[in-house]
């Protein structure tokens, strides 16, 4: 992408804001894989113009391999498109070899959905915090059958806490 | 009117009418999605345009090839293409297609600083003739040589050494194939008895493990590259080496990815390997007998 970003420079009325100094900051935009029906990659064919043209390219899209149930022995490279890093700046679109474009930029308001606010992630979060939000929890051994196989480190199985009259080890 | 359509021909159909109105021709009415590839003809040929040899069906139609698709029944592709073989159809007639010879010329004569321009064959012959002598006429045969092909024929080849080495005296004749497999087939025939890499696509999802050595299989056979990534994806176990002089897309599967020192890390990896890969434990004993005799040391019994 531009270093420079001249429209801002050109534009004599101020309408494209001048504190856009840093291109990899702006939002002109969302590229969206609008036909995933018509987009070869998604069809299971080798196209990656798209991915491959993209100025942030692994970071503002990537492909996603998937196996490809029709064939059966090839896999899928699905263009996938990381909203925090796309500018919008609409090189994919342009490069896409179809008469009509599969993967679209889009105003951010279409292209994008919303999380709840009352709802983490909660991968993400543990990735924040580096570490488990909640201090002292404790793993408990699974039961699993013979010893020296519960998930603790220490070997030792797991026996039944009381043994019935009989030699009969119960349920 | 009942027209007897199959989903096959449906699709061959509307891919056919997709082309040819993006190659500015027009199929007759009801030559659309309902009348199943009537007018078209198809057949099966193969994509040349990587290694891999993707399978694909031409369909013509008076006389100008207006779609392809991807052989469905093919293992290799099973209806699948990369971005080249994609556009096999279109690139044949592209606008910029050379369609006669060009020569450079400024005002109406030939001029090494000229724009190219139109000529007809004779032209063409008459000053590649004059040049030719000219240039064996002031320093020799060395100071000429012809590019040949890899794609000729077997007899064009013969005719083209003969020419040049038996007519004009000259050595300098080599096609494209001396820049990669000129070497690889003389080392096949000598070493298997057979030109062509040999292997089977199959072993893709038989093998376990793959070494990449000096093979960027990512972006050169794409969708080869897809059949590796499946088995890697689905395969428990599977494992992908890929050995190169510098970080290329098929590192990205790698799970143990080397880079070489040019010249310099292939024979400390290749001499261990060499005496294990070649074992008498592990190969047959005797060469068939229907092959070339091998030249050189002969393979230990």
């Amino acid at each position: 992408m531009c270093d420079d970003v001249p429209c801002v420079l050109a534009c004599p009325t101020g309408a494209l804001d001048p504190g856009m100094t840093d291109i990899d900051k702006a939002k002109m935009g969302i590229a969206v894989l609008v036909d995933e029906e018509n987009c070869l990659n998604a069809l299971g064919l080798r196209c990656d113009v798209c991915y491959r043209v993209c100025p942030v390219i692994d970071k503002a899209i990537t492909l996603e391999r998937q196996h490809n149930e029709r064939s059966g022995h090839h896999a899928m490279f699905m263009p996938v498109v990381h909203s925090k890093f796309c500018t919008g700046c609409g090189k994919c679109e342009k490069s896409c070899v179809l008469p009509e474009a599969a993967i679209k930029v889009l105003p951010v308001r279409l292209a994008r959905g919303k999380l709840g606010e009352h709802y983490r992630l909660g991968w993400e979060q543990m990735d924040e915090n580096g570490a488990s939000l909640v201090d002292g929890l404790v793993d408990l051994p699974d039961r699993l059958p013979g010893p020296g196989t519960d998930n603790l480190a220490a070997p030792g199985g797991f026996e039944p806490a009381f043994k019935l009259p009989g030699g009969g080890s119960g349920q | 009117m009942t027209l007897e359509t199959s989903r096959r021909s449906f699709l061959k159909a509307t891919a056919a009418a997709a082309t040819a109105s993006a190659a500015g021709i027009s199929l007759p009415v009801g030559a659309q999605a309902a009348a199943p590839g009537a007018d078209i003809r198809w057949d099966k040929a193969v994509c040349r345009f990587c290694g891999t040899g993707c399978s694909v069906l031409v369909g013509v139609k008076d006389g100008r090839v207006v779609a392809t698709q991807g052989d469905p029944e093919a293992p290799v592709n099973r209806g699948l293409n990369c971005i080249k073989g994609y556009f096999l159809s279109k690139i044949m007639y592209g606008q910029d297609r050379l369609t006669t010879p060009l020569l450079r010329k400024t005002n109406g004569v030939y001029d090494k600083e000229g724009e190219f321009t139109p000529v007809s064959w004779d032209e063409a012959f008459d000053v590649m003739a004059a040049k030719w002598k000219e240039a064996i006429a002031k320093k020799g045969p060395t100071s000429v040589g012809m590019f040949g092909s890899g794609q000729w024929t077997i007899w064009e080849g013969y005719a083209a050494a003969k020419l040049m080495k038996a007519g004009f005296r000259s050595n300098n004749i080599d096609p494209n194939a001396r820049h990669c497999m000129a070497s690889a087939v003389a080392g096949f025939i000598r070493t298997f008895g057979i030109d062509e890499p040999m292997g089977c696509y199959d072993d893709l999802e038989h093998a376990d493990t793959f070494v990449l050595w000096g093979s960027n299989m990512a972006e050169m056979h794409p969708i080869l590259w897809s059949r590796l990534t499946d088995t890697r994806l689905t395969k428990p176990g599977a494992e992908v080496h890929v050995l190169s002089t510098f970080e290329h897309r098929s590192f990205e599967l790698a799970d143990n990815g080397m880079v070489f020192v040019p010249q310099r890390t292939d024979p400390p990896l290749a001499h261990p390997i060499s005496p294990r890969a070649i074992s008498p434990a592990r190969c047959a004993t005797t060469f068939p007998a229907s092959w070339p005799a091998p030249r050189g040391r002969s393979i230990p019994a």
